[in-house]
């Protein structure tokens, strides 16, 4: 008997509900989350909140940045910023943004601050001027005032050519000008994704961009540890007055985090108490321990993994996650990171190097073993493991005297039952 | 009964020598001098070339002679060292040296009154042989090169043979850039003279190739230079590099593009030591034409202009503070200058390892590795690096004994 497509979908919501949740609640891109699931699901990170709020109790804008290895919550951290001084200080303009490929920072922040001003005829001609869609039409408008007061005076219209900024940093500081007299509490600009670029452009983005970080804004930014810090830009310009490193999670964070996720969805009990059993339902106490361990701290890979379990716990139609369960779950997880990332043979040659090898530093690699991966030095194979590290399948030890890598192991299908 | 059995083996080797040459005076012939094919030639019978040949080729000189006429032999003998110089395989040492001996056994056919020309050019390449030569003392080899340099350019005046005079000048700017007798900041103003002289006839419209190459070494002349402002000469030496990155093409010229590049980083990064220009922001074109070059190189056969390479990028890491990437490339340059079985590479790296190392406050690592540079630095008589090592290494140990100590940078 065949079932219709209707059935098959309300049977995959039934699997979910079976387990007691309302949907799977993991997530691997923060900026998905409202802002209300995300306050329910950040978890952590207090010193370092207190940190940046701090800084908001000055009259003085301030430059911060947020730096950590890729997955490890920085966007999510960035947002749980945001979404606090939008409640906290309604007056001030918070606007987010991912830094798009070969856009320098102040275009980038141009383009942020327009956004958020979506009523004003300056911020969204920028945009129509750089192409990007708007909501209102927009026309060109010539002043009989003078150029420099272009909205003062008496406006003719017609239709307005397309053409990118060519001075971003001064259109910037008009837009910003205007948005202040609006927002009197300031003006945010958060930017996120620096470390999604090439390190050495990074460096040449935040050197083009020093007049504009110490301008009429406060900004955050969000970087690879080694793409932004420890140059003599960053730590002898002071760029920044606040420069905050996240690491992993510690187990006890991240126990709490997984109550939080479950909490969100779940349809029939919010208990958040961590002495209470029934605060990581489906779950079991046990199986939500060893899954935390599994997630290492690493907030990506704890949604990653958290999804794969959750999806093979609904299709075994189970309603218990227990340690079987747990286990399957986590079986699936290799195959299903191994297929995101499509490692090419290069990566996947590294990736079993690292496997056979258990971890592979810069301090204990033979030219050897470089050369049967066709290479000779370690730098040449550092943007694999950190490919690698970004699908998940490596990380990188917390050793600061050698670059070294380890493999995330999870079970496999070769691996008996525990 | 000894002595004659040692003279008849001094005639066996002789009259085997004597063989080889006129083998190759047919090779030569044979291929119409095609340089491809006589260092084949050569690779073929390189069992031939040992100290017994060096130590019997007076004797054929002379026997030969008596069988042809001696410009002949000298043509031999020019031929035979020229295309040694180059030769990229067997014992360097000894190749040098058999070039050095058969250019001075044309000289006593080649006369200044009677051949000048041929003295000159013959002057000219003994010169070079010395310059590179491994055996004996270094400063001394220089003052040999160069004495015959100036002997060369007596006669190859800059009215009546150009292109010659520029070639000689170019060469001789590269001896006095690496003299080690005299006033180091002097012999620098004598390299930088004679380059802008070669210059006056190597246009880059009639020369383009030789243009490029004498920019290059004037561009290193002007980094190294001591007199005059020291930004000044920076910029001097870069806007000469980037003049032979513009017919140094990366495809058509890989390797001397890539070690220009190099050198052309480099003077980028001594820039920035320079202070001055720190905040110009140009450490960041320095950097990524090290990392261009060290691109290439990991694509060449040359590993040991890679690991050269990788030494410089982890410097100027270095200097940058970016501690993390200096210990990278360190490692890297460190690993193939050991493959490479590279004494002094590895003292470098080594002591640029172990700095970083212990200013990041990993003692006992660094300790290890500034121990091994100042033993390697000692076996190479390089005493005042190896006190370099040792003062750094003295900091880290009595930091580590919980001294309060400044460590030395």
């Amino acid at each position: 008997m065949s079932i219709s497509a209707d059935d098959l979908f309300d049977q995959s919501a039934d699997n979910i509900r079976r387990l007691g949740l309302s949907e799977i609640p993991f997530t691997e891109s923060p900026i998905d989350l409202q802002s209300d699931v995300l306050r329910r699901v950040f978890t952590g990170r207090q010193a370092e909140l207190r940190q940046v709020f701090s800084q908001f109790q000055s009259r003085e804008r301030r430059r911060i940045l947020v730096y950590g290895r890729i997955g490890i919550g920085k966007s999510a951290f960035l947002l749980e910023v945001l979404s606090v001084l939008r409640r906290k200080r309604p007056n001030m303009l918070t606007t987010y943004i991912s830094l798009p490929a070969n856009l320098d920072l102040a275009t980038t922040a141009l383009i942020a601050v327009a956004q958020a001003m979506p009523d004003d005829d300056y911020a969204q001609r920028q945009l129509y001027q750089m192409g990007i869609p708007t909501d209102k039409i927009i026309r060109e408008r010539s002043s009989k005032a003078g150029a420099a007061m272009v909205f003062t005076g008496e406006l003719s219209e017609k239709d307005f050519p397309i053409a990118a900024s060519q001075y971003p940093t001064v259109s910037l500081d008009r837009l910003l000008e205007r948005a202040q007299e609006q927002h009197p509490d300031g003006i945010l600009i958060a930017i996120d994704d620096l470390d999604k670029q090439n390190p050495s452009r990074v460096r040449q983005l935040m050197h083009d961009a020093q007049g504009m970080l110490k301008g009429r804004a406060w900004f955050m930014l969000t970087g690879h540890p080694t793409g932004i810090t420890g140059d003599l830009l960053t730590s002898e310009r002071g760029l920044f007055d606040l420069q905050i490193p996240l690491e992993e999670l510690d187990p006890a964070t991240t126990y709490q985090m997984l109550i939080n996720y479950l909490s969100s969805a779940r349809l029939n009990n919010d208990c958040t108490d961590p002495s209470d059993p029934r605060c990581v339902l489906p779950f079991t106490p046990e199986a939500a321990e060893r899954f935390c361990a599994a997630s290492m701290g690493k907030p990506r890979l704890f949604n990653r993994l958290g999804n794969t379990v959750l999806a093979t716990a609904a299709s075994l139609q189970v309603d218990r996650i227990t340690l079987e369960v747990l286990q399957q779950g986590l079986k699936a997880a290799t195959p299903s990171l191994l297929k995101q990332a499509a490692l090419n043979a290069q990566e996947e040659r590294i990736r079993l190097l690292l496997q056979q090898r258990g971890n592979l530093s810069d301090e204990t690699v033979t030219i050897e073993e470089l050369e049967s991966l066709g290479f000779r030095t370690f730098s040449d194979i550092l943007p694999f493991l950190e490919k690698l590290e970004s699908a998940d399948l490596a990380y990188r030890l917390n050793q600061s005297d050698a670059k070294a890598y380890a493999p995330i192991l999870l079970p496999s299908e070769d691996d008996s039952q525990s | 009964m000894v002595a004659t059995k040692t003279v008849d083996e001094s005639n066996l080797r002789m009259e085997k020598a004597k063989r080889f040459m006129l083998a190759f005076q047919d090779c030569v012939r044979e291929t119409n001098g095609d340089r491809t094919k006589i260092h084949q030639f050569i690779q073929a019978n390189l069992a031939e070339l040992d100290d017994d040949f060096l130590a019997v080729l007076p004797q054929v000189f002379t026997s030969l002679i008596a069988e042809k006429t001696p410009e002949d032999v000298a043509v031999l003998f020019f031929d035979f060292g020229y295309n040694l110089v180059e030769f990229p395989l067997g014992s360097r040492s000894l190749n040098l040296e058999l070039c050095i001996a058969v250019f001075q056994l044309d000289l006593e056919v080649y006369q200044r009154k009677t051949l000048p020309n041929q003295w000159a050019m013959t002057q000219n390449n003994l010169a070079n042989a010395y310059l590179e030569r491994i055996k004996g003392d270094r400063a001394e080899n220089i003052e040999q090169a160069i004495t015959a340099y100036q002997l060369a350019l007596e006669v190859r005046q800059r009215d009546a043979f150009p292109e010659k005079w520029a070639m000689t000048q170019h060469n001789l700017a590269n001896a006095y850039s690496n003299r080690i007798n005299g006033d180091r900041a002097e012999n620098i103003e004598q390299a930088i003279t004679a380059c802008q002289g070669a210059l006056e006839v190597r246009q880059r419209d009639a020369f383009p190739e030789d243009w490029a190459i004498t920019q290059n070494n004037l561009a290193i002349a002007y980094k190294n230079r001591i007199k005059g402002d020291q930004v000044e000469n920076i910029k001097q030496a870069i806007t000469a590099y980037q003049r032979a990155l513009e017919v140094y093409q990366r495809e058509a010229f890989p390797e001397d593009w890539a070690m220009t590049q190099n050198n052309l980083a480099i003077a980028y990064v001594d820039r920035i030591k320079g202070d001055q220009l720190v905040r110009d922001g140009q450490w960041q074109e320095g950097l990524s034409l090290l990392l261009n070059s060290v691109n290439l190189f990991s694509k060449s056969d040359n590993q040991l202009a890679h690991a050269n390479a990788l030494f410089q990028t982890g410097r100027a890491h270095e200097t940058l503070a970016d501690w993390e990437k200096a210990q990278l490339y360190y490692r890297d340059a460190l690993r193939l200058y050991r493959h490479l079985d590279d004494a002094l590479g590895c003292a470098k790296s080594g002591l640029g390892l172990g700095s970083v190392l212990v200013f990041q406050g990993h003692l006992q690592k660094g300790m290890t590795e500034l121990a091994t540079a100042r033993d390697l630095y000692t076996t190479l008589d390089q005493t005042a690096r190896a006190a370099d090592a040792d003062k750094i290494y003295q900091a880290a140990q009595r930091a580590l004994a919980g001294q309060a100590v400044e460590v030395p940078v």
